[in-house]
């Protein structure tokens, strides 16, 4: 028992130095191996775009519809707008995104440097004196922190335009009103904040994910444990550090005395 | 690893991050332009003993406008002084922004939004320049307003009480002209006093003063003043106050000149009465007027000893009249006799006379005004 726990401490302790040196590797990454980082992006991003832009409208739709028989019921339901504006773009639009990336790139990264280190690639880079923190995990985290904002901006953008749909279809809003409406309760001290926020999360899944995969097993059956714990992981590390960052947003923007 | 990827996907993934870039600020620059951050804007300052928990960033609103933002708030410096906000508002709308423009904090929508609502002031009054101070009206708090509709309720409470009353008396009124002759019951309707009758539920207890001063009026106006004098209506309180006439009185003791509790002459009464009238037939004079007054106690109820009162003077008056012919003096020429029955409550006006006269409180006056022209 004891022995289990500090089996668990040593191994937290490792993930924390693993994520430490993941980050001080990434402007060194970023500089050497722009190329790598080039197709891990695309690969987070690009090849995101459709279950980004899916879930957001399908969000987008489903919220009109749900709430939009409660607040006609009040008279109100031209203030659902303004509601679907903050609750998209402040939570939902980053903690969807994160869970997206996560549930899709966590699974692939355990995968795939699992694997590496199944057939042995990962022992044949370092004796070629290739070092793998920076060739493989550092560029994939950095293309997970740049890409969660971008589908973030995404996610939001296609949830509100999902709105606007219904809107158009079931309501009486013209597309300007809308807009305007959609804008009534927004601050830039909610939403830029949120929206970066979703970086943590980009980076997290990497390390997360990598980290997953570098540790798994050397056979096939520990390639499908590391994917399975992969995505679990990342997805709860994505909801932790959203508890985490969010009070400490607000704590930041209000000793600045950012309200706007 | 090494591996590179085409020039043709490495521009589509570097024109998918900046069109998403480019999205991200383009609805930064909208959000920055419904915040009044980019347009060319003025400050204003209003000053509040609440702020209702407005928060900066919340909207201001011109006659309905949506016209800017609350920049910042400025707490009080000391207890008691007032919260500042300051308002970023559309340069666009800086003229309709007077010198003694007043803010106000409105509630909007089933939500309770807050905002802060600018009545723009006279054009006479110049344009407010940058920073400057406007008047302010603290926030309608639902608590407050229910203070003040409970208020309002109240006085609607008891003008409705007064209306009612009045409409007792105004009806009462009425209803013994009514039972007089038909002549009267068309002239009420004809009158302007019918009209303000059918006012009354607006006016209230004012409409009563109106339609008595009406009803006075016409007690004074030739065939009905007849009328009035027959049946010896009188405004109660003047009738014992008469400056301007030599007053004589005779006194008789209620108890001994009435069956107890009864308006009814007992003998020795009757003996009284004889000598009161024989005292009469002396006084010929044609413009003497009689006033025959009861009184009583302040035992037992208000409206009996009212109606009781009224009764015994009703009494004696008819004995009177009857016996003396204290009614006319000499041939074809009438003389006033008033009856009246004053309860428990002698008259304000004539308290001095009345008491002068004598101390027993249950009595009947039988008063003769001469007048001194």
């Amino acid at each position: 028992m004891i022995e289990h726990g500090l089996a668990c401490l040593e191994n937290i302790g490792r993930f924390i130095d693993f994520a430490l040196r993941v980050f001080v590797s990434i402007p060194v990454a970023l500089a050497s191996r722009p190329g790598d980082v080039l197709v891990q992006f695309e690969r987070v991003a690009v090849q995101s775009l459709p279950i980004v832009l899916g879930a957001g409208i399908s969000v987008g739709l489903v919220t009109w519809f749900q709430t939009h028989r409660i607040l006609a019921a009040h008279g109100a339901e031209s203030t659902l707008p303004s509601f679907l504006g903050v609750v998209v773009l402040v939570e939902i639009g980053p903690m969807l995104a994160g869970l997206l990336v996560a549930s899709r790139m966590g699974a692939g990264l355990a995968a795939e440097l699992s694997a590496m280190h199944l057939n042995e690639e990962i022992d044949a880079r370092i004796i070629l004196g290739s070092s793998p923190m920076l060739r493989l995990v550092a560029p994939r985290t950095i293309a997970c922190a740049m890409a969660v904002p971008l589908l973030t901006v995404l996610i939001d953008a296609s949830a509100l335009g999902g709105g606007l749909a219904a809107e158009l279809a079931a309501g009486h809003l013209s597309p300007t009103a809308y807009g305007h409406r959609a804008m009534d309760f927004l601050r830039f001290s909610d939403i830029i904040p949120a929206t970066l926020k979703t970086s943590v999360f980009g980076f997290l899944i990497g390390v997360v994910g990598c980290w997953t995969g570098l540790r798994a097993g050397r056979s096939a059956e520990e390639v499908g444990h590391a994917a399975t714990s992969g995505v679990v992981r990342s997805t709860l590390a994505v909801f932790a550090a959203n508890v985490v960052v969010v009070p400490l947003i607000q704590a930041i923007s209000d000793s600045v005395g950012w309200f706007n | 690893m090494g591996r590179n990827i085409g020039r043709w996907r490495a521009m589509a993934s570097a024109v998918f991050a900046l069109a998403v870039i480019g999205l991200a600020g383009f609805a930064l620059y909208q959000l920055a332009g419904r915040r009044w951050q980019v347009q060319p804007t003025f400050h204003v300052r209003a000053q509040f003993e609440s702020i209702g928990g407005l928060n900066a960033g919340d909207r201001v609103r011109l006659q309905g406008i949506d016209a800017g933002v609350i920049e910042r708030i400025v707490p009080p410096g000391e207890p008691g002084e007032p919260v500042e906000l300051v308002l970023r508002l559309d340069q666009r709308l800086k003229h309709l922004v007077r010198s003694d423009a007043t803010a106000k904090i409105v509630s909007q929508g089933f939500v309770g939004l807050r905002l802060v609502e600018i009545i723009p002031g006279l054009a006479s009054t110049p344009p407010i320049e940058d920073f400057g101070t406007i008047r302010s009206e603290g926030p309608n708090d639902l608590a407050e307003l229910m203070t003040a509709t409970r208020r309002s309720l109240d006085r609607l409470n008891s003008t409705i009480t007064e209306a009612e009353e009045g409409l007792i008396q105004v009806r009462g009124i009425v209803d013994s002209l009514s039972r007089g002759e038909g002549t009267l019951g068309k002239l009420i309707r004809d009158d302007g006093l019918y009209e303000n009758l059918a006012s009354l539920s607006r006016r209230g207890a004012q409409t009563v003063d109106a339609a008595q001063e009406n009803l006075d009026a016409m007690k004074h106006t030739w065939p009905i003043s007849r009328y009035y004098d027959g049946r010896a209506y009188y405004d109660r309180d003047r009738i014992l106050y008469q400056p301007g006439a030599l007053r004589v009185s005779r006194s008789l003791s209620v108890d001994e000149s009435f069956e107890p509790g009864r308006a009814v002459l007992t003998e020795q009464g009757k003996r009284q009465l004889d000598e009161v009238g024989r005292w009469f037939q002396g006084a010929t004079r044609p413009t003497t007027e009689v006033v025959i007054a009861a009184f009583t106690d302040e035992n037992g109820n208000e409206d009996r000893s009212q109606i009781l009162t009224q009764e015994q003077a009703n009494a004696v008056r008819a004995y009177l009249v009857q016996k003396y012919s204290i009614d006319s003096a000499g041939w074809f020429r009438g003389r006033k006799v008033a009856a009246v029955g004053f309860g428990s409550h002698p008259p304000g006006l004539a308290s001095e006379e009345v008491s002068q006269s004598t101390t027993a409180p249950r009595r009947v006056d039988v008063i003769l005004f001469t007048p001194r022209t």
